[in-house]
């Protein structure tokens, strides 16, 4: 019989269940669901970085041969080495084509991951990028033609279609936005290439090495063991076409970390005060219960019994959705750009394990709690009413003043307020939570706008970027001012360098820029023009940090091309800038020739600019302004879906908050109601009364909503380090935040009205709790 | 002389699933205005619907009830609200007090609402609760908060008072000193009282008399002559 008495008990108090039921889920799927894009992103990467043994290092240089290949295995950490021939092909009937081919000695390291086919077993042979193979028509069997830097043609049949972890985010500077129809890659054996750079030499060597190994000495090793031959030592980690992946997934580590957190406080507070006081409100049923002899066995899992269905429906319902939709939704985002097998998603379980924990221990533990209490009393102590709090004077009566001008439903709300602090603190927290939220949301997309605002009108100011053939010459470069239409030009010319300190070495890329600059500048929030300093060099800030080299001090630069050691004054250090950067004079000074490798131009008239450039033949491609903002705005993209997901999830946890504390206070003053109802008031009254508070915790909630948002953008922002972001929020997001808060308190007003025209007065009066 | 209160033919059923409950059955009386009536009955006779329907708490399944020259039982539920607002005086068995107001205010916020109230101030010291008027409900005795809950009642200077066992909860002579105050505020207000009572005691001290059993009413007794509640002993 008890058991039917806790059916009939949980249908009339499903309303007040139901909110910590949707908060549980929503805490549940959001942790779930946010910390699967890492788990699920790791997961999926580290196997297929596994199953396909990616490489550990991609040694680049020139002339590999036998003896270095030698020399290297006696470098303890390196387990597994790939000497191959890396180079870039053009499609012989289509220059904007370009094919990336590896030659190798066997397919062990960066094994391609075929999808369909076989491994070349002829040297006339390749096996093809499947997406590439898709966008340009071609199929196993068909023969594909390609032109070499030299002019040679080279003709190889598709035996495979494939995908590889070298090619998963493929591109380079010409090739912002990956196009995978345009920029491909293929891989055959290393006879197919034996006659480019001669028999068994190579310019690339993949290394696997022992995990953990230390990073700068392996480099020091690899430098010691070749020579000047090896220009450029990759790490995994720095790979960006294979790493960058898991470096943006990474970088918002912070977002799927704090928001949770944030989720499941507010949470715990709703269930602890929901738990809590659905059990209290029953301590008279629980001396009844012990009364009529029940043990106090029964009694508690009487009172357990709905925590844990509240727990069970709650977490069941926020799991489902986290994995497949939550989870898959961005994710899918990150994956969209980058040329991934097939993947599958698997729920988190850490996260499951976590969040099933923690509402156990919130909903159970409170229940738990509070019904051992009542237990411990006499029950004839517990069947008795609690006696009821002494009314103290509220704050505001202390000021005379205040208190006489106040009309007299201005005092009934005001104590109403008051008479249960531990529900005005969790009303304005929850509420605070929202605004939070949302607030955040607003001035992250905001700030991610404004940056990307910045990126057009600011950062890139010329029309058509231009890349320049290497056999450019002065004649050639100078003629592109006087084209018709160009009304503005700004040249620089990257290489790349080694720079040493006395004790460190990274290989960085070299920017060599005009003395100032007009159309494209160094960051977003550059002034204009700038003016570069002639007095040394502008340093990466994230470098500098590894060189240990601080703003004055001086470093060592020694190019490829020379043996000489080049002294450099660090001038300044930079976050969002890349590699070193000096002044075309400063250059000069270290008495370098100067030869462009870019332009940025500006034009009257783009198309037809666009039309000569083709007919140049110094020209090796060339990019309008808005491909490369498109680029990096299709980067973002991912970001501000996450952002929507929070403003959705900060909005409904408000609404949830809302309800929750409303219909829980609604039901402990359902006799107040009824009495007033009686009394006369009407229904507008009634509401004014009982209602306003919610809109007084809205405000307040509101108030201390906006610092803490803002804040939460800012350490956000700082954890998205490889944006550089500055925080930037438009004053109308304030406004739209605290609108949303604001209708949601509305929203649930308008619920908790409806559900007051309903009150039986007389049913309310006659039950004496 | 002026009628009060006009009930005719008035029937209250509660449909509950497949049964009917009949809980007021063809019913009529009249009351003339100024009268103490005690409804007397056993638990469940149906003199409670009658007074929650006199009061616009409740609406009859047919019938008509008049008060004061105002057919009720045609209101619709705004009406009723302004009823009960402007011309009706509630006093509960459990007081029903606002737990988070003062005595002072509890008064004031009945009076603040009606169209003619009476000071809050001079109806507490009526009842004899001048000295409590900062005190909370939790605060005071049964019988105190019962009288702020009659004097909640008069400051809104209703036609008709309704008292629903407005003793059930209170000791014996606390319950006597609140009737006497019930039955002064009649005499001396000429304001009309109904008193809901299962104390069959009471029935001397009654202007006008209704038994109810089972939904009707078993006699309707009037008394020239009624006792002081202070003469009669339960």
């Amino acid at each position: 019989m008890i058991w039917r008495n806790f059916f009939r008990e949980l249908f009339h108090t499903t309303s007040r269940l139901v909110s910590v039921i949707i908060i549980t889920a929503l805490a549940v799927c959001m942790n779930v669901g946010l910390s699967g894009i890492s788990d699920n992103g790791h997961r999926i990467l580290d196997g297929y970085f596994a199953e396909q043994n990616v490489a550990s290092y991609w040694i680049t240089g020139t002339g590999f041969d036998s003896r270095d290949i030698r020399e290297l295995q006696t470098i303890v950490a390196i387990e597994k080495m790939q000497p191959r021939v890396a180079m870039d092909v053009e499609s012989r009937y289509d220059e904007d084509i370009t094919l990336e081919l590896f030659a190798v000695t066997d397919y062990a390291i960066n094994t391609p991951l075929i999808m369909e086919g076989r491994y070349p077993d002829d040297p006339r042979e390749m096996m093809l990028s499947d997406v590439f193979a898709e966008k340009n028509g071609l199929k196993i069997g068909d023969t594909y033609e390609m032109k070499l830097l030299s002019g040679a043609i080279l003709k190889k049949t598709i035996c495979a279609l494939i995908k590889s972890p070298e090619g998963l985010n493929h591109y380079n500077a010409a090739n912002l936005t990956p196009d995978l129809g345009a920029y491909g890659f293929a891989y055959m054996d290393e006879n197919a290439l034996s006659d480019v750079l001669g028999k068994h030499l190579y310019n690339q060597i993949c290394v696997k090495t022992a995990p953990g190994i230390d990073d700068a000495a392996f480099k020091r090793a690899v430098n010691a063991a070749l020579g000047n031959k090896a220009l450029n030592i990759l790490a995994l980690e720095d790979n960006s076409e294979v790493y960058s992946l898991l470096e943006q997934i990474d970088s918002i580590e912070m977002i799927i970390r704090l928001f949770p957190l944030i989720f499941f406080l507010i949470a715990a507070l709703i269930m602890f005060s929901t738990m809590s006081r659905l059990v209290e409100n029953a301590r008279m049923s629980i001396g009844t219960f012990k009364a009529l002899g029940y043990s106090d066995r029964v009694i508690l899992r009487y009172y357990l019994s709905s925590s844990v269905i509240v727990v069970l429906l709650g977490f069941v319902l926020g799991m489902l959705p986290a994995t497949d939709i939550l989870t898959k939704l961005i994710l899918d985002a990150f994956m969209h750009s980058m040329d991934m097998p097939p993947y599958e998603l698997l729920p988190d379980t850490m996260a499951l394990i976590l969040s099933f924990g923690l509402t156990c221990l919130f909903c159970i533990g409170t229940a738990l709690i509070v019904t051992a209490r009542a237990l411990n009393e006499k029950p004839s102590e517990c069947m008795r009413p609690k006696p009821p709090r002494k009314e103290k004077k509220v704050f505001l009566e202390r000021f005379a003043l205040i208190w006489r001008i106040m009309t007299f439903s201005q005092k009934y709300i005001v104590r109403n307020m008051m008479r249960n602090k531990t529900r005005m603190m969790i009303c304005i927290v929850g509420i605070t939570g929202c605004m939070t939220l949302s607030l955040c949301a607003f001035a992250l997309n905001d700030s991610i706008n404004y940056e990307v605002s910045l990126l057009g009108s600011n950062l890139f100011r010329y029309d058509i970027m231009i890349g320049f053939e290497p056999t450019l010459g002065r004649a050639q470069y100078e003629h592109l001012a006087k084209l018709p239409g160009v009304t503005g030009v700004q040249f620089d010319m990257t290489t790349s360098a080694k720079v040493y300190t006395t004790d460190r070495m990274e290989t960085a890329a070299v920017t060599v820029e005009e003395d100032v600059l007009r159309l494209k500048l160094l960051e977003r929030t550059s002034e204009w023009p700038l003016v570069m300093p002639k007095d040394g060099v502008i340093l990466e800030k994230e470098l500098a940090d590894e060189l240990g080299l601080a703003k004055g001090d001086t470093a060592l630069l020694k190019f490829p091309d020379k043996i000489d050691y080049y002294r450099v004054r660090i001038a300044d250090v930079r976050a969002p800038v890349s590699g070193v950067i000096m002044s075309q004079s400063y250059w000069r000074t270290l008495g370098r020739s100067y030869m462009p490798t870019s332009a940025y131009v500006t034009t009257s008239s783009v198309p037809d600019l666009t039309k000569k450039l083709e007919d140049l033949d110094f020209v090796h491609a060339h990019k309008l302004k808005k491909e490369t903002t498109d680029a990096v705005e299709e980067e973002i993209a991912s970001l501000s879906l996450i952002v929507f997901v929070l403003i959705l999830f900060g909005g409904v946890l408000a609404l949830v908050v809302l309800y929750n504390l409303g219909i829980m206070s609604f039901y402990e003053q359902i006799r107040s109601l009824a009495t007033l109802m009686v009394l006369g008031f009407y229904d507008r009254e009634t509401r004014k009364l009982l209602l306003s508070e919610n809109i007084v915790f809205a405000a307040l909630g509101i108030l201390f909503g906006l610092p803490l948002g803002v804040e939460l953008a800012n350490v956000i922002l700082v954890s998205l380090a490889t944006f550089h972001f500055n925080l930037w929020v438009q004053p109308l997001s304030y406004a739209a935040s605290a609108a949303i808060t604001l209708g949601f308190a509305l929203l649930v007003n308008i619920l908790l009205g409806a559900m007051m025209r309903k009150i039986d007065m007389l049913g309310a009066l006659k039950s004496v709790e | 002389m002026e009628t009060a209160v006009r009930i005719t033919d008035l029937v209250k059923q509660y449909t509950m699933g497949e049964t009917t409950i009949t809980a007021v059955d063809h019913i009529s009386f009249e009351l003339p205005v100024g009268k103490y009536a005690i409804i007397l009955g056993a638990s469940g006779a149906g003199k409670s619907t009658v007074l929650n329907i006199l009061g616009g708490m409740d609406t009859p399944t047919s019938g008509s009830v008049v008060v004061r020259g105002n057919e009720i039982s045609k209101f619709s539920k705004g009406k009723l609200t302004k009823y009960r607002r402007d011309s009706v005086g509630f006093v509960f068995q459990f007081y029903n007090l606002m737990p988070n107001l003062s005595v002072l205010e509890n008064v004031e916020l009945a009076s603040e609402i009606c169209p003619d109230p009476l000071d809050a101030r001079e109806v507490l010291a009526t009842v004899g609760l001048s000295e409590r008027l900062k005190n909370f409900p939790s605060q005071l005795s049964g019988g105190e908060q019962q009288r702020v809950a009659i004097a909640r009642a008069l400051a809104k200077n209703p036609d008709i008072l309704l008292c629903d066992e407005p003793t059930g909860a209170l000791d014996y002579k606390t319950g006597k000193a609140i009737l006497a105050l019930l039955s002064d505020i009649c005499r001396e207000r000429k304001k009309t009282v109904i008193v809901v009572t299962h104390n069959s005691a009471l029935a001397p001290t009654a202007d006008v008399l209704l038994r109810m059993k089972s939904g009707q009413i078993e006699r309707f007794e009037t008394n020239e002559n009624p006792l002081s509640v202070h003469d009669v002993e339960w």
